[in-house]
């Protein structure tokens, strides 16, 4: 399909997933060839954007100017609808201010704490725009309703820390706090309990405790859409790892494939060469590896990890020490779930009895068992694995209520087919009258039918 | 004497009472075909032999069908329906057929009559279409039951996977 898009402007429509805003000036666009693959397994690849290398110098121009008032109300919402969360899940902004909009929420979370090691890509956000991220805090506030907003961010942290008071300072309603710099406060559940004393109930949101949790990225995107009218179309990467000579934050446009991230930032690494290293896309702890080569940047991409590959040490058994049940920072039972999520049989219903959903996927279990088990690899794909049985219940519950519908119905059809064929029949009945010239002919037929088949039948 | 007597018409009266709740509760309403149904996977394309998965249910249930001829639900089906019956584990019957992966029906909406043959093929009634205009499949109700396949008369229908990547590591 050949389009000219405009950076900023929409990709090809594709689901309802949110932040497929075109990074650059593109040429033209082609969509993967499969459209039934459900939105959560869908592979990376959503759209292939060819351009030229030429940003747009007007992003605005179909949209109109914020700052003039050009800009229509639903204009708003449609760029609102485009943002996404910048934390790493990449939730839908629209659906989580919408929610905050309908339920009762008193506060919200500004989420600083960027706590696992080498990720410095908040930080790195914070030294460049703290006055914006304030901004964008503001709006957040004033487009949900909300009169308080708690800024989270690790006591060490002490740059950053000054910054964003100057930034707050004469400001009502936003309030900056530190927290212990220990892995994994950062977690969304963790880091409200934390500032606000509160728990997100057990298979709740944080909305069910009156809370909505923002990152500090998110906040600073949405200022920024709010003010300049400059969608989000790029991101800060950290790139580290024992194979990158100096660790650096990067500024990404979405789309952007991670190798060439990686051999811009690392000029030894070339992509002949890369194969020999270790990728991981997130931070040390819950990143996982690169998908494959074609990989790009998008919003959930918050951290590169290059390395010199360790030599593993291979999993031996699980000894018992129980270790792993200790670190768990949300009281889970490690051991007993990598009993249930072995490969040779994940048995889903326990998994479900020792609450695998809760599990943050934080690492902390892998990094204290002795026996060097991949606890977290083993509950991620565990997950999935429950996670499609839920839904093949779920789409087979569904089938067998239209199954029984459709038999219903097919059956009161036939039904009512022979009521209206008795109705007419007893209809006719009446119109024949026996001794009327019309039934005796027709009670003779009859009877001549009988006698000649009768007489042919023998034979 | 009037000891027992009120003792015995209490016990009466709750058990009376219990057997009302446990009644009306209807937990042990559920028939052996009920919990047979349960098990199937609900593709509802009568690969069974049977017209759907109710019916082969209730053929199960009656003894009259064995628990390995349903090629959708394959080896864990019949697992569960043998733990279910106290029975043993057998192979699928594959003069039934062979378990395939999942999939959905897509229709070529360029190609489609309209002749909406295949609607009343399908089980499920996740087929939208009016008679000549063109038909859609509703992909989130599709079974992947193959029904719809055969009646079409310019063969414009095809099964697509559906592709279930699990991240490793
Ligand atoms: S990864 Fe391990 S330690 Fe972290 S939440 Fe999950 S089970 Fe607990
Ligand atoms: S830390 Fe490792 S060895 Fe110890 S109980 Fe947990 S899984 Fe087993
Ligand atoms: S073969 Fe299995 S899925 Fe198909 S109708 Fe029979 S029981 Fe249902
Ligand atoms: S659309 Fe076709 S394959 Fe899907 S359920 Fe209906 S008949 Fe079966
Ligand atoms: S059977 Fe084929 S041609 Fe007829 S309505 Fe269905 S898809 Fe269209």
């Amino acid at each position: 399909m050949k389009s000219r898009g405009f950076r900023g402007g929409l990709t090809l429509p594709l689901d309802e997933s949110p932040a497929l805003l075109l990074p650059i000036l593109d040429l033209t666009q082609s969509l993967p060839p499969n459209p039934h693959q459900s939105d959560r397994h869908r592979s990376n690849t959503d759209a292939v954007i060819n351009h030229d290398g030429q940003h747009d110098t007007d992003p605005l121009k179909s949209l109109g100017d914020p700052i003039n008032g050009t800009r229509s109300p639903s204009a708003d919402r449609a760029g609102i609808e485009h943002l996404c969360g910048l934390g790493g899940a990449g939730f839908s902004l629209a659906r989580k201010i919408a929610s905050g909009q309908h339920s009762n929420i008193d506060t919200l979370i500004i989420n600083a704490a960027e706590c696992e090691p080498m990720m410095a890509c908040d930080q790195a956000l914070i030294r460049e725009s703290a006055a914006a991220i304030v901004h964008g805090i503001e709006d957040l506030l004033h487009h949900t309703g909300v009169m308080r907003a708690m800024i989270g961010i690790e006591s060490h942290r002490t740059t950053e820390i000054s910054l964003l008071r100057h930034a707050l300072a004469h400001r009502r309603g936003i309030t900056l706090h530190t927290i212990e710099p220990r892995y994994p406060t950062g977690s969304e559940s963790l880091l409200i309990r934390v500032l606000t004393g509160r728990q997100v109930p057990v298979d709740g949101l944080p909305r069910d405790c009156g809370v909505l949790c923002f990152n500090i990225a998110t906040a600073h995107a949405f200022g920024v859409w709010m003010r300049e009218g400059l969608s989000q179309t790029s991101r800060i990467v950290t790139v580290a790892g024992n194979a990158i000579d100096t660790p650096r934050n990067v500024r990404v446009a979405f789309g952007v494939p991670i190798t060439q991230v990686i051999t811009s930032v690392e000029p030894t690494i070339d992509s002949a060469n890369l194969k020999q290293y270790e990728v991981t896309v997130g931070g040390p702890m819950t990143g996982r590896a690169m998908h494959g080569i074609d990989e790009t940047i998008t919003a959930k991409t918050n951290c590169l990890i290059i390395d010199q590959p360790a030599e593993a040490l291979p999993a031996r058994r699980c000894i018992r020490c129980g270790q792993c049940n200790d670190v768990c920072p949300v009281n889970l039972l490690p051991q007993q779930l990598h009993w249930y999520a072995r490969d040779s049989q994940i048995m889903l219903d326990d998994l479900q009895r020792f609450h695998l959903d809760q599990c943050i996927e934080c690492g902390c279990c892998d990094v204290v068992c002795p026996s060097q088990i991949p606890l977290t690899a083993q509950f991620r794909v565990a997950k999935v694995a429950l996670d499609d049985s839920r839904e093949r219940e779920a789409r087979a519950d569904l089938a067998a209520q239209r199954y029984t519908a459709r038999e219903l119905r097919l059956k009161r059809r036939e039904q009512e087919k022979a009521a209206r064929i008795a109705a007419r029949k007893t209809e006719l009945a009446k119109t024949r009258k026996p001794g009327s010239d019309r039934h005796t002919a027709i009670q003779d037929a009859i009877k001549r039918a009988k006698a000649s088949r009768a007489k042919g039948s023998p034979g | 004497m009037i000891a027992v007597l009120v003792i015995t018409g209490l016990a009466l009266a709750i058990g009376a009472m219990l057997s009302v709740i446990h009644h009306h509760t209807g937990n042990n309403t559920e028939t052996l075909s009920d919990s047979i149904n349960r098990l199937l996977p609900q593709t509802q394309c009568a690969q069974c032999g049977y017209p759907g998965c109710r019916p082969y249910a209730d053929a199960i249930a009656a003894d009259e069908a064995p628990i390995n001829q349903c090629p959708p639900g394959g080896t864990h089906t019949i697992e569960q329906l043998a733990g279910l019956l106290g029975r043993e584990v057998i192979p699928l019957n594959s003069t039934f057929g062979e378990t395939k992966p999942d999939a959905v029906a897509f229709i070529d909406e360029m190609t489609c009559i309209g002749c909406t043959l295949c609607i009343h093929a399908c089980p499920v009634d996740a087929i939208l279409g009016a008679g000549k205009f063109m038909h859609t499949v509703i992909a989130s109700e599709c079974t992947g039951c193959e029904l719809c396949l055969p009646p079409c008369p310019v063969d414009c229908i095809t099964l697509l996977p559906v592709t279930r990547s699990v991240a490793t590591s």
